[in-house]
């Protein structure tokens, strides 16, 4: 099975994404991808809501296709959060939330939602990279990954984007075993799967393409880049994912 | 995972020598070579990466000129800004070289001051300019040595003023295709293009000659390259046009 865990559906226009997202599941020979609405950065009050609601009208006749998460901004009022999570992540139909880069994540505001995802056993994936340039102002580096998930060891943690995170990212969050990496991020560089693959071995990496800005085949070719066992590739390609977000399928 | 199909491709975007931040896997021309032939790749134009850094490009030259011409296309690189670009003359007319790769960010050198001598040169030869956009993505460059890539304003009026010179241009994004993608004397090398789908969005926007594959290893694994074309929901005919027929017809080879 093979399970996309970083995909974009542009919220403004979702229903003609999700075509194409089916389209381009089928094209790549994959099984599923993530249901990450992608909004505004800064949330407005009531977009947890709306996300919700779309997130149930989409799977109600596709869930065999997608991996839902809730899009969540901690610089929102945290009551209001809490309420969207649990309305729509811990009941349901949400398995995990996303965080983008609207606030660094060893920020004390972010603790609330930490705090939350980790008592519900929520798995969080959160943009994450390491840039010379291009940098965002409130976007997470690895390091910042590194210090959350040592605040909250049974919060499980997917670090986007191995290939933007680079060796220097993949040594911050080594030493903690409840963060994983996707492996979307950039061009098809070599070197760093293989890295990565060797410091935090096939267990700890999940397959993401980061759909519609990058290629999914193309970023699929990363996994069959390296040699490595079947049992581990298929852990990546998808076993990882249903273990993870296990309440989607 | 479905068979991708392909053979008989012809690269247009390889290196051989050293990266000075990562370890690279395909780095001798013969490990290349086995790569690249594994994954139906039948030619590929090969250039040096040692040039990029190197205080005389010219002397890694020789490495590239001494590559196996069944499978390797030489694309040796000469650097405009010195006494010595002028080499590259004897390298066409002594080694049959059809194509001369330029760096001008990493060799710091304006192409609009520089590559007047060059061009008037290789248009009477029928050969080939490849200019490289960019090695890697910019937000991943080692902090103390940040590359901008090639200014493609200035490259899209060095490549209008010349319309009797062929162009190969190398690293290009998405977002900077199109004034290049209308002019008859440029071809588009595909390693660094990506959208979902890419090939579907070229054919169906673009002249059908205008792109050429590549998969710029060993800084890419070609897998991710191989995967972009063969997954492509394009016919065969379009894949092996990109896949070869362009990159032949511009070049003039079998």
């Amino acid at each position: 099975m093979i399970i996309d865990c970083h995909w974009h559906v542009l919220f403004d226009d979702y229903e003609r994404v999700i075509q194409t997202s089916i389209n381009e599941l089928k094209r790549c020979g994959m099984d599923r991808c993530a249901l990450m609405f992608h909004l505004d950065l800064y949330q407005k009050e009531g977009d947890l809501h709306r996300q919700g609601e779309a997130l149930k009208k989409v799977l109600k006749d596709r869930k065999e296709y997608f991996v839902p998460f809730l899009t969540v901004d901690p610089n929102v009022d945290f009551g209001i959060v809490k309420e969207g999570v649990e309305e729509y992540v811990v009941k349901g139909p949400a398995v995990a939330v996303k965080v983008h880069h609207s606030m660094k994540a060893d920020r004390k505001e972010f603790e609330p939602l930490a705090n939350l995802l980790s008592m519900h056993g929520i798995p969080v994936l959160i943009h994450c990279w390491y840039k010379t340039v291009q940098k965002y102002e409130n976007e997470s580096d690895p390091s910042n990954i590194a210090n959350l998930a040592a605040k909250f060891p049974d919060l499980k943690i997917i670090m986007a984007h191995i290939t933007g995170c680079g060796f220097r990212g993949i040594q911050d969050i080594a030493p903690y075993p409840n963060v994983y990496v996707d492996t979307s991020g950039s061009q098809p560089e070599d070197g760093i799967m293989q890295y990565g693959l060797d410091l935090l071995g096939a267990d700890r990496i999940l397959f993401g393409s980061d759909f519609p800005g990058r290629d999914p085949a193309t970023q699929l070719g990363r996994i069959y880049s390296l040699d490595m066992s079947e049992e581990d590739r298929n852990k990546i390609l998808g076993g990882n994912s249903v273990r993870l977000f296990g309440g989607a399928f | 995972m479905m068979k991708l199909n392909l053979c008989g491709l012809y690269d247009a975007s390889a290196w051989v020598g050293n990266w000075p931040f990562v370890p690279l896997r395909y780095n001798t021309q013969d490990a290349l070579k086995k790569k690249l032939s594994e994954q139906g790749i039948c030619k590929a134009i090969l250039s040096s990466l040692d040039a990029v850094f190197s205080q005389d490009p010219t002397l890694c030259a020789q490495e590239i000129l001494r590559a196996d011409r069944e499978f390797f296309i030489p694309a040796p690189v000469t650097d405009l800004s010195r006494a010595n670009w002028n080499e590259c003359i004897s390298w066409m007319d002594r080694n049959d070289v059809k194509i001369i790769k330029l760096l001008p960010n990493y060799h710091m050198y304006s192409l609009e001051e520089q590559i007047d001598k060059l061009v008037e040169e290789t248009v009477k030869r029928d050969a080939v300019i490849s200019v490289q956009v960019r090695m890697q993505d910019a937000r991943g460059q080692y902090p103390l040595l940040q590359v901008k890539d090639v200014d493609v304003k200035e490259l899209e009026r060095v490549v209008k003023k010349y319309p009797d010179q062929k162009f190969l241009l190398n690293g290009m994004y998405m977002g900077e295709i199109r004034p290049f993608a209308n002019m008859d004397n440029v071809r588009i090398e595909t390693s660094a293009l990506e959208l979902n789908d890419v090939f579907r969005s070229l054919t169906e926007g673009y002249p059908q000659d205008r792109f050429v594959f590549g998969t710029h290893t060993p800084l890419f694994f070609p897998e991710g390259n191989l995967f972009k074309l063969g997954y492509a929901s394009i016919s065969d005919q379009e894949k092996n046009r990109i896949g070869r027929e362009n990159l032949s017809r511009f070049l003039g080879i079998e």
